[in-house]
């Protein structure tokens, strides 16, 4: 038993989810509390089997598992090192909260919630796992697919507005997707990750600057996937526009462009010489604009929420430093960060959530309003605001302290160093001005009040469901235990980093023989 | 047949990135549907363009055509489908929320729009 589960463990992460949704829509389409319960049942196991495959992927070679027991190249592989496991254990923590936190009543303002939430998992946990570029966009779009539909959940003119344009915008983003494809497997005959890697390797001529075409549009996609500058404002609409829970689930998934974009460049396009300058000089200064908008955005938001995604623009731009920098120490420094980041970010969206939800009609705008507020949401803010502002000795200050000490030995080191300084000054003033605003400022006495904070019975400025607390604060805990873990945690980072920057071990596991590989002649 | 195809494509793509440009839902809508369509069309040719061919290992076959793109084109093409369909519903359900069809966010009747704040 134990060994079945040890060999199938690259597939879990997928399997239960995407069973566990089918179940939802056939067995509990109506009955409220089964629904939860298979829910939970499936994210609990998840985050079991993302623990096991953690470990397993920390003392193992990448994992490559062959569906159907076809080899590679030629089925569907799906690979786990130790990067996938990482992706994989975090948007299980981020499930369970998220779910958690859903389970107090808003996961009942539509019927199929948990179903699709479940699908939004497969989609997430696939796009960290597979190993072949095609696979890489059926899971996007399965990811995008529930995310549109979780962001329209609870209804309203503002999310069916701003989800057209994100829908809009990733279905241009699928077509370029699928040319970048087409272009790969019409010049390399392969899709296979560690194939195309292969492949590159003699690709020559017209077919190496076809090849190039096809990687720029790859990276492209992945970049309007991570939210980099020119392709960035969709973000702080959908993530501002969706339920806190929904949005806390968000939170991960700029981080999955950027994981595909690390992962493609790393084992593909890096090595080899008809690629290796794709990335480059260009996307650290997309990037460090990046970070300079999303401190403006935080600066000029007018909601928490929104602030809060701008927050999040604001860690993806960080993190699209890797791809181009490339070294292995700024790679595992940057992977802490993005652990940290991803859970501070849904942390924060939901106690933007809570806050809302306390401080009744006035909700998260950034306005004085009169409130009850309990200590421990102020304490939170605190918390959170420290840690997004990066200020010691949360989990921010070491995610940035790490990473601008690696980065000083890079070519851009000066000008890296300064954006990211002045933009958590920045976001420091904002955060500081959002929780005077939200917390201290009360109207005064002879301006009328809205007349619906009047109206509003006393109930719903009643304490928030127990569920909704604890979601928040088990975040809020493991961020601070980042902090006392922070040297395990750099420590596999480290290890993660080493693996990805060793390509030819994920090639390995994946093609153990290359030459052996029956290879016809294409048409 | 090269050119031919070439051009349908070429003819679909810059069809379909001229209404996607556009500000009312539908010709949005449109455009995407046809620059699907180009897509899927120039995945059909990353396989090369071979005619009176089995995709299939057959005794009789001389030469064959590449199967994979085909598979391919299915798969986008049934994703293709699910995407229209949901951005239509969520396009017919903005036009009955707000009673127009512009793309661009019309902040009056929203609640965020009381608030002053510009979504």
């Amino acid at each position: 038993m134990m060994s079945f589960l040890v060999m199938h463990s690259a597939i879990l992460p997928v399997l239960i989810p995407f069973v566990s949704s089918i179940v939802l829509l056939i067995a509990a389409r109506r009955d409220a509390t089964m629904q939860l319960c298979i829910a939970a049942v499936s994210t609990l196991l998840l985050l079991a089997a993302s623990a096991q495959l953690l470990w397993l992927t920390d003392h193992l070679p990448p994992l490559a598992y062959a569906l159907g027991e076809w080899r590679p190249p030629f089925g569907i592989v799906l690979v786990a090192d130790r990067l996938a496991a990482l992706g994989v254990m975090l948007s299980a923590i981020l499930a369970a909260a998220a779910l958690l936190y859903a389970s107090a009543g808003f996961d009942q303002k539509g019927r199929h919630f948990h179903a699709i939430f479940q699908l939004q998992l497969v989609g997430i946990n696939g796009a960290f796992l597979t190993g072949d570029v095609f696979n890489l966009f059926v899971f996007f779009e399965v990811m995008l697919l529930a995310s549109y539909i979780l962001l329209a959940h609870g209804g309203g003119l503002d999310k069916s507005r701003s989800g057209f344009a994100y829908v809009t915008l990733n279905l241009a983003g699928s077509a370029v997707f699928l040319i970048a494809l087409g272009l790969i497997y019409g010049t390399l005959g392969t899709l296979n990750l560690a194939d195309i890697a292969i492949q590159l390797q003699t690709v020559s001529g017209n077919e190496a600057s076809l090849v190039r075409l096809a990687g720029a549009l790859l990276f492209t996609v992945f970049l309007l996937k991570a939210a980099v500058l020119p392709l960035s404002f969709w973000l702080p609409h959908a993530y501002a526009a969706a339920g806190a829970p929904v949005a806390a689930l968000f939170a991960i998934m700029t981080k999955v462009g950027i994981v595909a974009l690390l992962r493609v460049e790393t084992i593909a396009f890096g090595p080899a010489a008809a690629t290796a300058d794709l990335v480059g000089d260009w996307l650290v200064i997309a990037a460090l604009a990046t970070i300079a908008l999303a401190a403006l955005g935080v600066l000029a938001a007018k909601r928490l929420q929104t602030l809060v995604a701008w927050l999040v623009l604001s860690s993806a731009g960080v993190l699209l430093l890797l791809a181009p920098l490339g070294e292995r120490e700024i790679t595992a420094a940057g992977l802490y960060y993005l652990v940290q980041s991803a859970i501070a970010g849904a942390a924060f969206f939901l106690l933007s959530g809570l806050i809302s939800d306390a401080r009744g009609a006035a909700a998260d705008h950034l306005s004085a309003a009169r409130s009850n507020m309990p200590v421990r949401l102020k304490l939170g803010f605190l918390l959170l605001a420290a840690t997004a502002a990066g200020l010691p000795p949360f989990s921010g200050f070491i995610g940035k302290l790490m990473l601008l000490s690696s980065v000083s030995d890079a070519s851009m080191a000066a000008a890296i160093w300064a954006v990211i300084l002045i933009a958590g000054l920045l976001t420091t003033v904002a955060l500081a001005k959002a929780g005077s605003r939200l917390f201290w400022e009360t109207p005064p006495e002879t301006e009328a009040l809205p007349p619906e904070t009047e109206a509003l019975p006393p109930a719903t400025q009643a304490a928030a469901h127990w569920r909704q607390t604890a979601a928040c604060f088990s975040l809020m805990t493991i961020t601070l235990l980042l902090v006392v873990l922070a040297r395990p945690l750099s420590d596999f980072c480290q290890r993660t980093a080493m693996q990805l920057h060793q390509p030819t071990d994920y090639i390995h596991a994946v093609i153990p023989q290359p030459e052996t590989v029956n290879r016809v002649n294409r048409p | 047949m090269e050119a031919m195809l070439a051009i349908a494509i070429g003819l679909l793509s810059g069809c379909g990135v001229y209404l996607m440009l556009r500000a009312r839902t539908f010709p949005v809508i449109l455009g995407l549907t046809l620059l699907s369509y180009a897509v899927n069309l120039f995945l059909f040719a990353s396989g090369r363009l071979t005619i009176n061919a089995p995709p299939i290992i057959s005794a009789e076959a001389s030469h064959y055509t590449d199967p994979i793109p085909q598979a391919l084109v299915l798969t986008a093409i049934v994703i293709g489908f699910g995407m229209t369909a949901y951005i239509v519903t969520l396009a017919l359900r903005g036009l009955s929320e707000s009673g127009d069809d512009h793309v661009d966010m019309a902040v009056e009747s929203t609640e965020a729009g009381k608030k002053g704040e510009t979504a």
